[in-house]
């Protein structure tokens, strides 16, 4: 397949992030479909095609008769470069075709920090940002829409896109490409094509919302036009087992960030960690039965060849069949094939299985207590304590492993002096142990992440810590953990990569003056700390005149409209209020599979059985 | 354990494959295929695989080898057959030998590779350039003494660089017209621990004139002899 970009590929480096060709890839008739999506993912190839969701999709509307999806990804910036110097737009990489042919250009939502990629990869493909612009033009240009938790608060997008879809997409993205078939087959016009639309459930259009701010800067009402329903509800698939699972999967040529093979075996969290997003817009927890995954994993063994497979999920080892199935895998296809589970109880598997899941006992395993101290864990609903961090360190190390990772969170509510002392004083005693069981070939890692709070959960209502209190707060952990010895190491994130996180998180509408404008002054890939230009985000937030502040370190008021108040991941907003309360006093709030319901809301609105899912170790058990 | 030689093709998508890359999708294919390749003891155990000289990153190629240790005896056309079923589009294998024990390495036996350019002509140029030109320019290039090349370090970070002189690498070389305006050179240049030469390193040394189509590596050679050749073993034959 010679064509323009041939020469590109021979000048920049890697050059099989743009050939495609993958195995299992999919290259359909562009003239028979009737359908055409791009799927992009707004960062480098090695992290978009390591992302399940949209491999996922891209299976699924390809498995489909009259619909194509193609796969597109970030160009990194020497290919940027030789794509503006040849004149030549971004490309798909099944049949190379510019993003513009499309009908659809469906954008994963990932993380905050991508979402000028993706205006750099519309722009690369001569597509207006804005939505204005594109419905001016006609119907020349494909609609641009979003999924993923991205989702779940749009609006510093809503300018630039048509529409998100909010939740499980498997079933979903068929509803919308059917509507989109019908609507070319009559010949129906970009905006009878939108209304159309707007009977999706779950799918949101943001043009049919005005929104109003109050003079403090605070939305004052969202209001719905043109008969938009008031809120859009999030969309669920009820029975995972019956959802839409395809049997074979991309191989690709580049090694990938996950290279590996993923079966998602679980939806959802119910621990209900009250910092976690994810642990909130997947509700309810829904779980693949092992029957189904051993004969679905065999068959993606067969079609992909790979050298190893996880079990994913937001907390894999909350699975009611985690150490059977676990341990039936294990017999069946180790050593040849590796079996990895992202997150691991120590309690709940023997050391030899628990060593098999981890990549053996020389990898790194990780421990998660979130906060330095049990006061911070009750708040937070991490219900670990110091005792018990302290017994899995004991048993990790005991067990064989040398290397222990330790993540944390600073800026968390109610957080003060003592809480980091706590995280300082752990990592010595978990080192201590180390060293107690490996002398010095032991290493502990204290990795520690800056809180930021996030949209449907808990805390969206509580400041998130300054800059300045951040950078503190890493100063004193550098300075108290640098002399604990040789094999001790501290690792932390950007306190401005995390800030900026932060402001789109919750942000509104009016940021997307600001994302155009960083776009303009050449931001980039701002996930990648090396990449990350805080000065040009400045001079972006200076020139539009909004303040980054009014977006992260002010508290809400429970009655403030929030600008996602018309999105619903299905979870009462009476209940989310009551766990910021409880994390006030200190409460905890147990997982509702262990106990009774914990009303968020998610069963009933959805209609579906109480507990969620069955889970048969009574009392579940401490996660790591 | 018996071990077998296989000589492939590299084309197409897998032409920007890196040996790396190549690995995993040969280990990968091996194990869709359903093939008993041995494997190395451990926690992580990895096909045994023992691979030819890498191949520049962007070159197609008729002549890569590989050999591989199966856990029990397999007839050869069995081998290329079930592994041509598997491999993704871009890999083809096209010969299979089984070697007797202790065998040299594939890194001991090639000495000579054989590269051919395919080049074009913008239409002012298809004229100019016919075979009196052609043969020329190229008799001058060979009767040269010097071809200096100069080479980054392989720690690049000292930003470390290497005059090389390419003449004594350079081996042989022929041309022809496959139609007017298409030309074929073909060199052979040196493979092994005295040093060795990539084919791009030439290319500056050609006309601007000749737009390169692709660089195809055509032949590996062991003493004069092509290593495992495709019209000797494209029907499988067993044994030496």
């Amino acid at each position: 397949m010679y064509n323009a970009y041939e020469p590109l590929f021979d000048r920049v480096r890697k050059p099989g992030r743009y050939t495609g060709g993958e195995l299992n890839a999919v290259v359909k008739d562009w003239e028979k479909a009737k359908v055409r999506v791009a799927l992009a993912f707004p960062d480098l190839y090695e992290v978009g095609l390591s992302h399940l969701g949209l491999r996922l999709l891209y299976h699924r509307i390809n498995d489909q008769e009259g619909f194509l999806a193609e796969r597109v990804y970030a160009p990194a910036e020497d290919m940027e470069e030789e794509l503006r110097a040849a004149g030549l737009p971004l490309f798909s990489l099944e049949t190379r075709r510019s993003l513009a042919a499309f009908d659809l250009l469906g954008f994963s939502l990932q993380y905050e920090l991508s979402y000028v990629n993706i205006l750099n990869m519309m722009a690369l493909a001569g597509i207006p940002l804005r939505r204005e612009e594109r419905d001016a033009a006609g119907t020349g240009f494909p609609l641009v829409a979003g999924g993923g938790p991205g989702s779940f608060n749009p609006e510093p997008l809503a300018e630039f896109f048509d529409f998100f879809l909010l939740g499980d997409g498997e079933d979903a993205i068929l509803e919308i490409l059917a509507v989109m078939a019908a609507a070319k087959e009559k010949g129906k016009s970009r905006a009878e094509l939108k209304k159309d639309l707007m009977a999706v459930p779950g799918v949101y259009l943001p043009e049919f919302y005005r929104v109003e701010y109050l003079p403090s800067g605070a939305v004052a009402v969202i209001t719905p036009e043109s008969g938009a329903p008031p809120v859009i509800q999030k969309r669920v698939i009820p029975d995972l087992d019956r959802a839409y699972l395809p049997e074979k999967d991309l191989v690709p040529w580049l090694e990938i960030v996950h290279d590996r093979l993923a079966l998602e075996i679980m939806r959802g969290c119910t621990r209900g960690c009250r910092f976690c997003q994810a642990g909130m817009i997947y509700r309810p927890v829904r779980e693949r039965t092992g029957k189904l995954i051993e004969g679905h994993l065999a068959k993606l063994l067969e079609n992909t060849g790979y050298e190893e497979l996880s079990l994913t999920s937001l907390s894999s080892a909350d699975h009611s069949e985690i150490a059977e199935l676990a341990g039936r895998l294990v017999a069946c296809y180790t050593p040849e094939v590796a079996i990895s589970l992202p997150s691991l109880r120590l309690d709940a598997f023997s050391p030899e299985l628990a060593a098999r899941l981890q990549g053996g006992k020389k990898s790194t395993l990780t421990v998660a207590p979130e906060a330095g101290t049990d006061r911070l864990r009750r708040v937070i609903n991490k219900n670990l304590t110091d005792e018990e961090i302290i017994a899995m360190a004991r048993t990790a190390f005991g067990g064989g492993w040398q290397r222990l990772k330790l993540y944390f969170m600073i800026g968390l509510p109610t957080e003060d002096q003592e809480d980091l002392e706590g995280i300082v004083a752990l990592a010595r005693r978990v080192y201590e142990i180390g060293r107690e069981f490996h002398g010095g070939r032991a290493r502990v890692t204290v990795s520690v992440a800056n809180f930021v709070p996030k949209p449907h959960t808990p805390f969206q209502w509580r400041p998130q810590a300054g800059l300045e209190e951040i950078r503190e707060k890493q100063e004193f952990l550098r300075r108290r953990l640098a002399g604990a010895g040789r094999g001790l190491a501290f690792s932390w994130h950007e306190a401005e990569l995390s800030f900026l996180e932060g402001v789109f998180a919750r942000g509104d509408r009016r940021l997307g003056a600001v994302l155009a404008e960083a776009f303009r002054l050449g931001c980039r890939f701002d996930a990648w700390p090396d990449k990350f230009r805080w000065d040009l985000w400045q001079e972006a937030f200076a020139a539009t005149g909004l303040d980054p502040a009014f977006y992260t370190t002010r508290p809400r008021p429970r009655e403030e409209v929030l600008p996602w108040s018309h999105l619903s991941a299905g979870l009462s907003t009476d209940f989310l209020w009551e766990e910021n309360r409880r994390a006030e006093e200190g409460i905890p709030t147990p997982d509702c599979r262990d106990r009774h319901c914990t009303g968020c809301g998610v069963c009933m609105v959805f209609d579906l059985p109480f507990p969620p899912a069955k889970r048969t170790r009574a009392g579940g058990g401490k996660d790591a | 354990m018996p071990k077998y030689r296989l000589r492939y093709a590299k084309f197409g998508p897998a032409r920007f494959a890196s040996h790396l890359d190549l690995g995993r999708a040969l280990g990968r294919a091996l194990r869709r295929a359903g093939l008993p390749v041995a494997y190395s003891q451990g926690f992580h155990p990895l096909p045994k695989m023992a691979f030819g000289p890498p191949l520049p990153v962007g070159v197609e190629s008729e002549a890569e080898f590989v050999d591989i240790t199966f856990t029990e005896e397999l007839a050869a056309g069995e081998i290329s057959r079930r592994l041509n079923a598997a491999l993704p589009k871009g890999l083809a294998v096209t010969g299979v030998l089984k070697l007797p024990p202790k065998a040299p390495s594939l890194m001991s036996l090639i000495d000579r590779f054989t590269y051919v350019f395919l080049f074009t002509f913008s239409p002012e140029d298809t004229g100019a350039w016919e075979k009196e030109k052609t043969g020329a320019f190229l008799a001058d290039l060979w009767q040269k003494e010097e071809l200096p090349v100069v080479r980054k370090k392989k720690d690049g970070k000292q930003g470390g660089e290497k005059r090389v002189n390419l003449r004594p690498f350079w081996y042989d070389y022929n041309f022809s017209f496959i139609e007017q305006g298409l030309l074929q050179v073909a060199i052979d240049v040196a493979y092994g621990p005295r040093g060795t030469m990539r084919p791009d390193e030439l290319l500056p040394f050609f006309p601007p004139a000749w737009r390169l189509q692709k660089v195809i590596r055509a032949q590996a050679w062991s003493r004069g002899e092509p290593v495992l050749p495709v019209a000797v073993h494209r029907g499988q034959t067993e044994g030496v």
